[in-house]
């Protein structure tokens, strides 16, 4: 599979505190790719350095070939981002929301239109898109941003927590869009806390933790090496090496 | 251009909101009615005014000064003595029952003014004695229109001085006009302006240029905080409300950003000055500060004292960059809040910017201030926006030129610095925190 995003020793310093150190990973076409580590690990600066929104200090990161700090304006037409404390215009419907976003991505009226229904189907919120934002509750919103990020249908979807605040039925509901997507062809970087999403959701994933990735694998290779149950015992065991 | 528009249109959807409209439409009203209050006063004021007279003396020259009074444009209410008249009173009694009378008959008839003559004044007068006059003032309040009743008193008392001058000169001198005797010199006034003169007095001059710039940096200074705060807010709610991180990786040029939330105050600061224009318009039509016309009028043209379409067009730009210059760097003052309630603190300063000038052009006469007073008030580019007017006036063409020049590279600066956050990580970083606690970098 093509190679999508390659990131190569990524750095990030505030002063003296080293946010991420020599990052290294890459994300294929069709591939699910998930960073996971506690508060403070890196998972954020990451995200963010690569979704062009944070300058890294050293190192470089590639989406297609474009550089995310050299070449940030073809990054962005390429990649999606979804933070994980996101929020959407008060004001607007959450069909003027889709509009407005769309309108950003393309300048062709047939491909805005496409866009935004794309976007009103995966946001599934029905008749209450013509309601404002402000009267939405938190999930409804998520899901809301979450069609955002998805209904342009970008290279690289950048997801951080992507479905936090969400209840058991509608996570499920996203993780099953998210894989979706994925098949057919779109790249997922993902950072999320939640250990059995990960399971379920990542063809590989990266233990990142103190601004440091660890190890790098799928699910089954990595649950091997350290002889652990499940994503968490490894979490450990990979940090505690250190 | 597709995308700004679209940027352009969201923030104008941001900003215009009913909990800006309101607050204005209600200022609208409230000038409004307070014109129309102040109006109403004002046309009681023109009316002849009335007051009441007792004339215990009855002589020509007692009832000479009533018709004075009648040609002054009073309304006199006369009070009869003869039925006050009681036979065997003493002279101290019969002076307090035509007091009491008069009080009781101006508080009946509700006439704030009463005076009486007092017997024997058309002798003493004549005699060239100065006489005492009696006066009464009924006050029921003490606010600024009560300064009304002051006047109505003095302008009568003033109207009998006048009259009984006039007739003691004539008497005296022999003949003549007594006006000549009362003031022997003549004013005969010029006011020049730059190259143009014209015979009008200086205090009229001065009349009819602050009737037309008295408001002008009232609105200015309400225009200019309102879109500073909203620039400022909206850049600060982006980050409040985590919306600025998507619209960041947004495929959309990060320069447009700051020009659309530029377009969108500059948008509502535009409907704001137009309605607080309609709001102070009544308000003043109501005061009756109108521009003052016929002979003044044509002084007022002789001195060039008239804006001409080339003389707004230089208005308007100086205004207009004093609006650009107060966005720029309140985008950038936005760049350190993380919240819109941090903006409030973080405008201090720019609004102290605006102080300085609006009070200083107030109070001090540029062109003989100190060398440093200069200096500062040239250096804050709010001072051109205010003195716009009158420079186009005065024909400083020079300084107006100055002006321009500098508040568009003033504002070309502070876009650059704006433009150079936004660009870069700086725009997330940027905080001033004022004590609150720092977010853990994750």
């Amino acid at each position: 599979m093509p190679t999508v995003l390659e990131v190569k020793n990524l750095s990030k310093n505030y002063g003296q505190l080293a946010a991420a150190q020599e990052v290294s990973f890459s994300v294929s076409e069709n591939e699910i790719f998930a960073l996971i580590g506690p508060n403070g690990a890196g998972k954020s600066t990451t995200i963010r350095m690569i979704a062009t929104i944070l300058s890294p200090s050293a190192g470089t990161a590639e989406v297609l070939g474009y550089d995310v700090t050299k070449e940030a304006n073809q990054v962005r037409e390429l990649i999606s981002y979804l933070p994980e404390e996101a929020g959407a215009y008060k004001t607007l419907t959450g069909k003027q929301y889709l509009e407005f976003m769309a309108n950003l991505y393309s300048n062709d009226k047939k491909i805005i239109t496409e866009y935004i229904n794309r976007g009103a189907e995966l946001a599934g919120l029905g008749e209450r898109l013509k309601d404002k934002i402000n009267t939405y509750s938190k999930g409804m919103t998520r899901k809301l941003l979450l069609a955002r990020t998805l209904m342009i249908k970008p290279k690289l979807a950048i997801l951080d927590e992507p479905t936090s605040g969400l209840d058991m039925i509608n996570a499920m509901e996203i993780r099953k869009i998210i894989r979706e997507f994925s098949r057919q062809g779109m790249a997922v970087l993902l950072s999320s806390h939640n250990m059995l999403e990960i399971e379920f959701l990542s063809d590989r994933v990266a233990i990142i933790d103190k601004g440091k990735i660890h190890e790098i694998g799928t699910s089954v290779e990595l649950k091997a090496k350290y002889n652990a149950k499940n994503l968490e015992e490894v979490f450990v065991q990979a940090t505690r090496q250190v | 251009m597709h995308k700004l528009l679209t940027l352009i249109k969201k923030e104008i959807r941001e900003m215009v909101t009913w909990q800006v409209l309101v607050p204005a439409l209600v200022m609208v009203g409230l000038f409004m009615f307070i014109g129309n209050v102040l109006g109403k006063e004002q046309a009681k004021a023109k009316a002849p005014q009335e007051v009441l007279v007792v004339n215990n003396d009855n002589s020509t020259t007692s009832r000479a000064m009533i018709e004075v009074l009648k040609k002054s444009n009073f309304k006199v209410n006369e009070l009869g003595v003869a039925p006050l008249m009681v036979e065997g009173a003493t002279a101290k009694e019969r002076d307090k029952a035509i007091a009491d009378a008069t009080i009781s008959q101006a508080k009946e008839k509700n006439i704030s003014v009463a005076m009486i003559i007092p017997a024997g004044f058309g002798v003493g007068i004549d005699n060239f004695k100065p006489q005492k006059i009696e006066t009464f003032t009924v006050m029921k309040n003490f606010n600024f229109q009560s300064s009304q009743t002051k006047a109505i008193l003095d302008a009568a008392v003033a109207s009998f001085n006048n009259f009984l001058s006039d007739q003691m000169i004539s008497k005296k001198a022999g003949g003549g006009v007594p006006a000549d005797y009362k003031n022997p010199i003549v004013r005969a006034d010029t006011v020049i302006i730059g190259e143009r003169q014209a015979a009008v007095s200086p205090g009229q001059v001065i009349g009819f240029v602050q009737g037309q710039a008295t408001f002008v940096p009232i609105i200015l200074f309400v225009i200019i905080t309102l879109a500073a705060t909203m620039i400022a807010t909206a850049v600060a709610t982006e980050k409040e409300n985590k919306t600025l991180e998507t619209l960041l990786t947004a495929p959309v040029d990060r320069r447009h950003i700051i020009i659309a939330k530029m377009a969108g105050a500059s948008t509502v600061a535009l409907i704001m000055a137009g309605v607080y224009i309609l709001g102070f318009g009544y308000y003043l039509k109501g005061l009756g500060a109108g521009v003052g016309g016929g002979q003044l009028g044509e002084a007022a043209a002789q001195l060039g004292l008239v804006i001409t379409p080339s003389g707004y067009a230089l208005i308007g730009i100086t205004l207009f960059l004093g609006i650009l210059c107060a966005l720029s760097m309140a985008t950038v003052i936005g760049s350190f809040a993380q919240d819109a309630k941090g903006v409030q603190g973080l405008i201090s300063p720019l609004m102290i910017l605006l102080m300085i000038p609006y009070l200083l052009l107030l109070l001090v006469d540029i062109s003989t201030a100190s060398p440093m007073l200069k200096y500062l008030i040239y250096a804050i580019p709010f001072s051109y926006t205010f003195m716009a007017i009158q420079n186009v006036f005065l024909q400083n063409y020079q300084l107006l030129a100055f002006g321009i020049a500098y508040s568009f590279l003033f504002f070309t600066v502070f876009v650059l610095i704006a433009g150079k956050i936004f660009s870069s990580d700086k725009i997330i970083t940027l905080k001033l925190n004022f004590g609150r606690k720092r977010k853990q970098v994750g």
